[in-house]
């Protein structure tokens, strides 16, 4: 591919969604529901096709990275030496995968939103937002500037801003849209940062002039162009604590974005907004940014390992504790937040460690089953009229087979049982195994995350579907209409089928993914990427992860869905007392950030507010005080009398006049 | 430029117009402000001319501030003042400013209050006359003229025109304007004998900085360096006091929050949008290039105060309930930011605030248009009364969307461009100062969005039950901002360019390495002591 053809292909797949998005917003209310429907689903249609045809051309080029970089306009130019940056783009395996994903699985919701908007007289706006919010996205994987990427970046925040507060009248929902915002400025801010030391410190040797002796001294770039700064990473320093730096700022921003500790509490509060919302940009696309972020930056990465140790360590925490609080909670689409924070935790471990296409193969398949699941539970929540917790639910297997079906295939492959996670998760597992910071430490709490999952997906099923409905809506449930079933329906396909295909003919060891993706963090100026297990410890792997997750969902089963396991006595216990009550206060971080930085900022602005500027006004009230002339004059001026201003014309003059001859008496 | 005195023009031309209302009766409230408005729109054009042609021009001049459209006269001989106009990629932009928002500030004169409107639009248009002259005058006693002659009319149109707190709010602006402005008028004259014992009877910029103040470097003791307290130092320092407390920086500030309390709206979009940066644009082009001994000397606490400016403007955004007093200090809070950029001393830097001062200007001017839409439409500004309005008033949510994004300098705004670089070259100084600046992001984004959603969300309120939506007209006002946000955001290369055209004749001026050296060292100073008794 050449470059003005991958400008024209981007530029398309960037221009679709945009032009979607204006049509929606501004003239989307003029012309009525048939016309957003059709503008907002056919942009993304358009979109989708566009990157087929990028997809097919990467494909069929030779083997190797195929990247092709171009520019599309210069957005600042400051002179040598200073900030350049153009709004280049960049087509490359990385990108095209995150293409089609956003695209197809966009694509997908925005047919299912159709159906679950339509009695929403917000649905231009909707439209509007969710288009936007794919032109981000596609902003964001096809940035190959920092700067442009960073635009990306808070432009998916803005995205997620809008959708969460979507219905603006509820109070909640207006705070955790601030919430999300806020947290992901800090992300920015971190990225933004991360990006002026690359600036300062990127450096390279001159190319030489051939029958030239040079003197080889590294020269400052003052570049903060991907591709440059990808070739040229080793300048900062490898395993300094610069790069440590860079990379840990990077990490902040991908935490932020990808919802992990210590940045992780917008994302059950992100719920508020409309299901397909949590579908599109709370599990399947935004939320992996900071996965793509890592692997985008894996050539510094592979030179700071302590910072990727840490990126592995929060990733695996991340999980763990996401997947403890999902036991507990009580609202259905947060029981899926929780786990699609534990399964981004596994991605963001798998980067951590080195295994870049195994945490890509992961979002993947997660895009899948995660919208399924999402999907699914918003055809449960109009069904049972807008109630979320599955308290209140029950039954609904025999109400909605098709859903529940479905649900089912997606909680298999959430739980790694069959489906889609089996693949993914035992894969990057596998290479946990013998990479990483402590490993096999951290591979062995990755086993323990497996039977969480087992059995908070299977909770989630048993409570919802199985057993008596517990609630006069949960009893006379029906089933969703054509237009919110039929994606639900692709997506557990997708669901079931994809591991499989990709993974043909053995269950472990190298997929179609590996073979796609390797080239991209494998090219020049990339560092050691991890190493894939031998084949039998890679079996052994699969069959004890296979295990875990069995014995997750045995649990589950026993306890949700035939009650012959009764779990309460045991946590009765008094060591293990105050778990229920942790996992179901999710452990207490928003009352704690409130009561570390919420409260006390406010108070501190409250007191600079009673005390900043009384104090600093004190020495005027001095002089007005003094001059209590002054002021009568000025309350005479209020009644408008000519002399009165004119009084102070003259004083201004008189003033002026003065200095003036001053300067010229004293001249001569 | 066919030498045409287009600085002339674009300086005469909101006088004549203020001149030709003085003719029209004063019942014709529609003639008035149309005069007033064609006034300004043809001032608009005539500065796109000017801008065009310095983005397209090479500047003229072998000085170290190259200039275009140079016009220079004799003005008072005996003191060697000259009226010596000229422009660069500094203030090209800020021009362009100066006519964008006056031209908005002239379209939302109420027409309704006919009383004394054609006092009022007159008074407006000598503002603007007087900040062009700022604008445009490489004579210092010229500058200062205007520099003057810019409150005068400002200071009728708040004491007029006014809400009822007025008497205060211009009070506390008189005392603040007049001690500063005077001192730096001492400082003039100071840098005029100077030159006069160089052999230069002058005020002229240029003269001036060819002949540069003898600079000498602090004191230097281990881990820091006191400033030496030289004529030249307080020559800084006057002209610094009068720039901070325009600008304003924390603590000159507190004359802005309740002025722009009190003030009429388009005095305000114009006072908010254009007469704060005049201190940020002395900075740059007197400050920094006359002075560049004492300034780097001052250069810590200066960004020192920068820094306090962003962090304190954004604490007192945060607890504020007045719509109008939210947006006074996030204004200190983001000119807080163009004073870092500026004393970074670095090309970046510099560049950045030149840029920022721009966008800030459409931001701010956009932010106090919505407030005053909102207070005509409710009758309050108290943030806890409000909410809903997005219900409501649609198109102004879509508006102040926009302008709310620009000011908490979202990537892809206009206010991300600015901002970013004024970082980078903050950075370059002192890491640290770029990291207290993005906490002023971070509390920019919660402050703004604390009152964007205040009171465009949450359930319709009483105030907000049967208020319309923007009028056509008003729209019409909000969108041209609205765009420049977004376009400035996605393409501030034009900007750019015509910035970074001048600014490194500005950083070359403010190197001090550049000057001659009188080095104090310790054992020098002790020596001196003992000497004395």
């Amino acid at each position: 591919m050449n470059a003005s053809t991958a400008a024209l292909l981007a530029g398309l797949v960037l221009l679709f969604p945009l032009a979607g998005s204006a049509l929606c917003g501004l003239i989307g209310p003029v012309l009525g529901r048939r016309f957003v429907n059709l503008a907002g689903t056919l942009s993304i249609g358009a979109a989708f096709v566009v990157t087929l045809v990028i997809f097919v051309q990467v494909l069929g080029a030779a083997s190797g990275h195929q990247s092709t970089t171009a520019t599309l306009w210069n957005w600042l130019n400051l002179g040598p030496g200073n900030l350049n940056v153009s709004v280049d783009i960049t087509i490359d395996q990385l990108s095209v995968l995150m293409l089609l994903v956003i695209t197809g699985v966009g694509l997908l919701i925005h047919v299912y939103s159709v159906g679950y908007m339509e009695h929403d007289p917000g649905a231009a706006r909707f439209f509007s937002y969710m288009n936007f919010f794919i032109f981000s996205m596609a902003l964001l994987v096809l940035a190959a500037n920092m700067v442009i990427l960073i635009i990306g970046w808070a432009a998916v925040a803005l995205s997620s801003y809008l959708l969460i507060g979507f219905w603006y009248e509820r109070e909640s929902a207006v705070l955790a849209a601030r919430k999300a915002f806020i947290t992901q400025v800090i992300g920015d801010v971190a990225l933004v940062i991360a990006a002026i030391l690359i600036f300062v410190n990127l450096s390279a040797v001159p190319a030489c002039p051939p029958n030239e002796k040079c003197a080889g001294l590294p020269q400052a770039l003052h570049t903060l162009s991907l591709p440059q700064i990808f070739a040229h990473a080793s300048s900062l320093g490898v395993g300094s604590p610069l790069i440590t730096l860079i990379c840990i700022l990077l990490a902040v921003g991908a935490f932020a974005k990808s919802a992990q500790f210590p940045l992780h509490t917008w994302l059950p509060d992100a719920m508020e907004g409309p299901t397909p919302v949590s579908a599109l940009i709370h599990a399947a696309t935004m939320v992996t940014a900071g996965v793509y972020l890592i692997a985008r930056f894996h050539s510094l990465f592979d030179l700071a390992p302590i910072a990727s140790g840490m990126v592995a360590c929060v990733g695996m925490g991340t999980a763990v504790m996401a997947g403890f609080i999902a036991l507990s909670q009580v609202d259905i689409k947060r029981v899926i937040a929780y786990s699609t924070m534990s399964q981004i935790g596994l991605m963001i471990f798998a980067v951590g460690i080195g295994a870049y296409a195994a945490g890509m193969y992961q979002f993947l398949l997660h895009a899948f089953f995660k919208a399924l699941l999402f999907l699914a539970a918003g055809n449960v929540i109009h069904a049972v009229h807008d109630e979320q917790d599955i308290r209140e639910m029950g039954g609904l297997d025999s109400r909605m087979r098709v859903t529940a079906w479905c649900f089912l295939v997606g909680s298999l492959a959430l739980a790694g049982f069959l489906f889609a996670g089996m693949f993914s998760k035992e894969d990057l597992l596998g290479f946990g195994m013998i990479n990483g910071p402590g490993s096999p430490a951290l591979y062995i709490v990755g086993i323990g995350v497996n039977v969480l999952t087992g059995l908070y997906a299977f909770r989630l099923y048993g409570t919802t579907f199985r057993g008596e409905p517990r609630s006069e809506a949960a009893r006379n449930a029906h089933e969703s209409k054509a237009v919110m079933l039929w994606p639900v329906v692709i997506l557990a396909g997708l669901s079931a089928l994809a591991g499989w295909i990709l993974q043909w003919p053995v269950a472990f060891g190298p997929h179609l993914i590996d073979a796609f993706l390797n080239p991209v963090f494998t090219s020049p100026g990339s560092g050691p990427i991890a190493k894939a297990p031998q084949l039998w410890p890679g079996v052994l792997g699969f069959v004890i992860g296979l295990t875990c997750s069995l014995i997750g969902i045995a649990i589950a089963l026993r306890i949700w869905v035939r009650h012959d396991l009764d779990p309460s006595r045991a946590l009765a216990r008094p060591g293990l007392r105050l778990l229920p009550r942790l996992s179901f206060n999710k452990l207490y971080f928003d009352e704690l950030y409130d009561t570390l930085l919420v409260r006390p900022t406010r108070a501190l602005g409250r007191g600079l507010r009673r005390v900043g500027d009384p104090v600093m006004d004190s020495w005027i009230k001095g002089v007005s005080d003094v001059a209590t002339d002054f002021s009568s004059v000025f309350r005479s001026v209020q009644t408008g009398l000519i002399r009165d201003y004119a009084s102070y014309m003259v004083l201004f003059v008189v003033i002026f006049t003065i200095g003036v001859m001053l300067a010229a008496g004293l001249a001569r | 430029m066919n030498g045409f005195p287009w600085l002339t023009a674009i300086l005469l031309l909101p006088a004549a117009g203020a001149l030709i209302l003085q003719v029209i009766p004063g019942k014709a409230a529609d003639l008035i402000k149309g005069v007033t408005v064609m006034v300004a729109a043809a001032e608009v054009v005539l500065v796109a001319i000017v801008v065009h042609g310095v983005a397209t021009t090479s500047a003229i001049g072998g000085g170290p501030l190259p200039m275009h459209y140079v016009e220079q006269a004799s003005w008072i001989p005996a003191i060697g003042a000259s009226y010596h106009l000229g422009v660069d990629g500094v203030s090209a932009w800020i021009l362009a400013l100066n006519a964008g928002v006056f031209l908005l500030g002239a379209l939302v004169v109420p027409r309704r209050s006919t009383e004394r409107l054609k006092l009022f639009c007159g008074l407006m248009l000598l503002a603007e006359a007087a900040t062009t002259g700022v604008l445009i005058s490489l004579d210092l006693l010229l500058f200062y003229v205007f520099w003057e002659g810019m409150l005068i009319p400002l200071y009728f149109l708040l004491a007029f025109y006014g809400n009822e707190n007025r008497g205060r709010a211009t009070l506390k602006f008189v005392i603040y304007t007049v001690a500063g402005s005077l001192l730096m008028l001492l400082a003039i004259l100071y840098l005029h004998f100077q030159a006069l014992a160089g052999g230069h009877n002058t005020f002229d910029l240029e003269v001036l900085l060819q002949n540069p103040l003898p600079v000498q470097t602090g004191v230097a003791l281990p881990f820091t360096t006191i400033p030496t307290l030289s004529p030249a130092m307080f020559a800084f320092l006057a002209f610094a006091l009068a720039f901070a407390i325009k600008l304003p920086m924390v603590p000159f500030h507190t004359w802005l929050p309740d002025l722009y309390e009190s003030a009429p709206a388009p005095v305000l979009v114009f006072f908010a949008g254009v007469v704060s940066k005049m201190g940020a644009y002395g900075f740059i082009r007197f400050g920094i290039t006359l002075f560049s001994g004492p300034v780097h000397q001052l250069q810590p606490l200066l960004v020192a105060l920068a820094i306090l400016s962003i962090l304190y403007g954004a604490m007192m955004a945060l607890s504020q309930t007045d719509l109008k007093r939210i947006v006074a200090y996030a204004s200190i809070s983001h000119l807080g930011f163009i004073a870092l950029g500026i004393f970074s001393l670095d090309q970046n830097g510099i560049d950045g605030a030149v840029i920022q001062i721009l966008n800030h200007g459409i931001i701010i001017a956009g932010l106090f248009l919505v407030v005053g839409v909102v207070e005509a439409r409710t009758g309050t500004r108290d943030i806890r009364e409000l909410g809903g309005l997005q219900k409501r008033m649609p198109w102004l949510y879509v508006f102040f969307l926009v302008i709310t994004l620009g000011a908490l300098g979202l990537p892809g705004t206009n206010g991300f461009v600015g901002e970013v670089t004024i970082m980078l070259g903050a950075f370059q100084y002192f890491w640290l100062l770029a990291v207290l600046a993005g906490l002023g992001v971070l509390l920019a984004s919660w402050y703004m969005l604390r009152m964007h959603q205040g009171m465009m969300h949450g359930p319709v309120r009483a105030v907000t039950e049967k208020v319309q939506d923007l009028r056509f007209r008003e729209g019409l006002v909000l969108a041209p901002l609205a765009v420049l946000i977004v376009l400035l955001g996605v393409f501030p290369h034009p900007v750019g360019t015509v910035a970074a055209q001048a600014v490194p004749g500005y950083v070359t001026l403010a190197d001090a390495s550049q000057h001659p050296v009188v080095v104090p060292t310790v054992a020098h100073v002790s020596a001196l002591t003992e000497v004395e008794p």
